[in-house]
């Protein structure tokens, strides 16, 4: 150990000429030691005349001057203070939520905004489920809408299961079914379910006119208030109408 | 010989001076006595966290320029190493070596020798801890998932235990002091220890949800450097500026302005983090127009500091303190005026969600504090391990990797990160050219981190040698050239 130190000792004296080649012994014991409250051991006289050389060189503790404050420093704050105070008021948003309350956007064309309803969107949203995207429906358990003698001999009869259900057996393209079908009164509106009717009564190879939401809306009228349907009851109505 | 050598025999003759004079270095001689073992402490395990810290933040840039890069493992993913960087440095390297600056500097300007030191081993031993535990956390993925708060509230715990410790003994030892008048650096620490605790306690509360939750993780992060890491630095710059020069600090004036102007504006700032947000709009136009209003403080520290050091400018060729320091000073000043211009909403909706904002932040912590602390070590250090740095030029080397790392890491990614924001609001262009356009920035930014590398391990190899007081014995200071000595003008 003493070894090396000596080594390096006298490599950094050529490296650093100013340091003074000095004939003293490198320190034998490692600088942490148990004694003492310091971590440091300040045994060696060596290291009391460094330290002393070391804080006897350095300045006094610093002090304050109290040379005044340039002027320039005060005009700049106060304009600074003058053009944020500015800012403030313009930027704050009056410290209100009023800043928050967006208009609606006036949208580019003529007055009312027209929103078109897609009968295939609301299919694929609210019939498919069951029906199936091919309009085939389950067998068994979901009726088909392709060629659908109920959906398509007239348009009343599926305005009315729309709008209120249906529910019992009932034989569709000569097959039986028995389950039930949910209300939509309460969940599309007039445009929605004639929009998803003549979406049906065209798709699926079907080709039978489109259902108008005022027929819906007249229908929705007429029977406000009444539960599921049975197919007898409906058949009962489509022979009436004729 | 023109620049005459000092030898043993001067370095004597200016120690023996009249009684007082050799009374008043006698006082000094026990107060650096007093805080050596605590100090030590705090530099040796900041500077390990340092020299960690370092290491995680260039892993963490080289996986901008090689994402698949360690990506299979998962404790060096790049959502774990980034915070383990940021939180090793932030409170490891920077506050506990900030926190043996600030034993030393009190106990110096109180003219006191440091009471209560066993609270001091508590807090150090309670901190690293912490640190410890917290970084454990951060490699395993538990994540608290706000910047600047990663930490698990156990290790959180453990730290503002820590702080409790170390704020005790250093206002013990201000109640003991020997002096009348407080010179700034005490206004800076004693502020300090005032607000860093309520901050940290009030920050960790958890009962923020949403909105709330965002204004506060921006309102700590922000006030983080505000009453801690900036007046840690502000009070080195304002101590070592003269006392290595020689003179008083300019303006007493000038340091109260600076002083109450950064009490009243900077803990406003924090918002200024969230422009574009869901926020109230009059909190961040508020936060603006504090974050400009920062300008004052500013202005004053850094009108203060050069009014000071003017005519001195030499001095910076052969001090290696001065160096560091001033170029912290400088820092900070370019970093503040950085700062006020980039919360401006047309400034920010371009620069923050970019490489900008970490070029920013580094010029501050490390540009500015770091730099300082740097420099306050390279001081405190042969005064308390009573030897000489043994190597001047790994000194010089330190200085340069890190002078010339940080500027180019800072100047690469606020140009890149300018391009990049820029790229990014052009609806004409996809992200990903926002994102090709960065990398050779990148690629700058991580040689700067290498640089800044280099010089860590420099720094901590010569900070070994001196607490063994290994490497030759030398008699005179560790000056980065050589200097005439005469009795006038005193070698610092």
């Amino acid at each position: 150990m003493t070894q090396r130190r000596k080594s390096k000792k006298s490599e950094g004296d050529k490296r650093a000429p100013q340091s003074v080649p000095a004939p003293v012994e490198p320190i034998q014991q490692p600088a942490f030691s148990d004694e003492g409250d310091s971590f440091i051991d300040s045994d060696s006289s060596d290291v009391h005349k460094i330290h002393f050389r070391i804080v006897s060189r350095e300045q006094g503790e610093p002090e304050e001057g109290f040379e005044p404050t340039p002027s320039w420093v005060w005009a700049v704050s106060v304009l600074l203070l003058f053009a944020m105070g500015f800012y403030l008021g313009k930027y704050g948003g009056s410290f209100d939520t009023i800043a928050h309350q967006v208009e609606q956007p006036q949208l580019p064309g003529s007055g009312e905004v027209k929103i078109e309803v897609k009968g295939d969107m609301v299919y694929a949203g609210v019939c498919q489920a069951c029906h199936q995207a091919d309009g085939k429906g389950v067998e068994g358990k979901y009726p088909p809408l392709g060629g659908s003698e109920w959906l398509l001999q007239d348009s009343f009869t599926p305005a009315r299961i729309v709008l209120y259900g249906l529910e019992g057996e009932i034989r569709v393209k000569g097959k039986g079914f028995n389950n039930k079908m949910p209300q939509f009164h309460d969940k599309l509106s007039n445009e929605e379910i004639a929009a998803a009717i003549s979406f049906a009564r065209s798709a699926f190879g079907n080709k039978a006119p489109a259902v108008t939401p005022v027929e819906i809306d007249s229908m929705r009228r007429t029977y406000t208030g009444r539960m599921a349907w049975s197919a007898a009851e409906l058949e009962n109505l489509r022979k009436k109408q004729k | 010989m023109a620049a005459q050598t000092t030898t043993k025999e001067q370095f004597i003759s200016f120690a023996s001076h009249t009684t007082e004079e050799v009374s008043e270095k006698q006082h000094r001689v026990e107060i650096d006595d007093s805080v050596t073992s605590p100090v030590v402490l705090y530099f040796l395990t900041g500077i390990g966290w340092l020299v960690f810290g370092s290491l995680a933040g260039l892993l963490a840039a080289l996986k901008f320029n090689l994402p698949d890069w360690l990506g299979g493992t998962p404790f060096l993913t790049f959502g774990r190493i980034r915070p383990v960087h940021l939180n090793s440095v932030m409170y490891g390297w920077a506050s506990l070596a900030g926190a043996g600056m600030i034993v030393w500097l009190t106990s110096r300007l109180c003219r006191a020798k440091i009471k209560e030191t066993w609270a001091l081993y508590v807090s150090a031993v309670l901190w690293n801890i912490g640190v410890a535990f917290g970084l454990v956390s951060l490699f395993f993925g538990y994540n608290q998932g706000m910047e600047w708060l990663e930490f698990p509230k156990p290790a959180g715990g453990l730290i503002a235990l820590g702080f409790l410790f170390f704020a005790y003994s250093i206002v013990q030892t201000f109640r003991k002091r020997q002096v009348e008048h407080l010179y700034v650096s005490l206004w800076y620490i004693l502020a300090s220890l005032i607000w860093f605790p309520l901050l940290y306690v009030v920050a960790n509360l958890g009962i923020y949800h949403g909105v709330t939750e965002a204004a506060m993780n921006w309102w700590f992060g922000h006030n983080a450097l505000a009453v801690w890491f900036t007046p840690i630095g502000l009070a080195g710059a304002y101590y070592f500026i003269p006392k290595v020069i020689g003179r008083p600090i300019y303006s007493y004036y000038l340091g109260l302005l600076g002083f109450w102007a950064f009490a009243l504006f900077y803990n406003w700032n924090g918002i200024h983090h969230l422009v574009g947000g869901p926020l109230p709009t009059w909190l961040v136009t508020v936060s603006i127009v504090a974050s400009v209003m920062m300008f004052v403080p500013v202005m004053a520290v850094a009108v203060n500091h050069h009014l000071t050091t003017i005519g001195h400018f030499r001095m910076l060729k052969y001090s290696p303190t001065l160096r560091f320091v001033v170029f912290g000073s400088m820092s900070y000043t370019a970093v503040s005026f950085q700062g006020s211009i980039e919360s401006l909403r047309s400034f920010s909706e371009v620069a923050h969600f970019t490489q900008y904002t970490i070029g920013h932040a580094h010029l501050g912590v490390y540009g500015f504090l770091s730099m300082i602390l740097f420099g306050a070590i390279y001081y405190i250090m042969p005064r308390i391990a009573k030897w000489e740095w043994p190597y001047p030029k790994l000194i010089k080397l330190h200085f340069w990797m890190s002078a010339v790392g940080i500027a180019l890491y800072v100047v690469a990614l606020n140009m890149g990160g300018w391009i990049q924001g820029t790229m990014m609001n052009d609806p004409s262009l996809p992200f990903i050219a926002s994102v090709n356009a960065t990398k050779p920035y990148l690629w700058a930014r991580s040689l700067g981190g290498t640089m800044m590398l280099v010089g860590h391990l420099a720094f901590a190899y010569q900070f070994l040698l001196i607490i063994y007081r290994s490497g030759p014995t030398r008699y005179v200071p560790a000056w980065f050239e050589l200097r005439k000595t005469t009795e006038e003008d005193k070698p610092v």
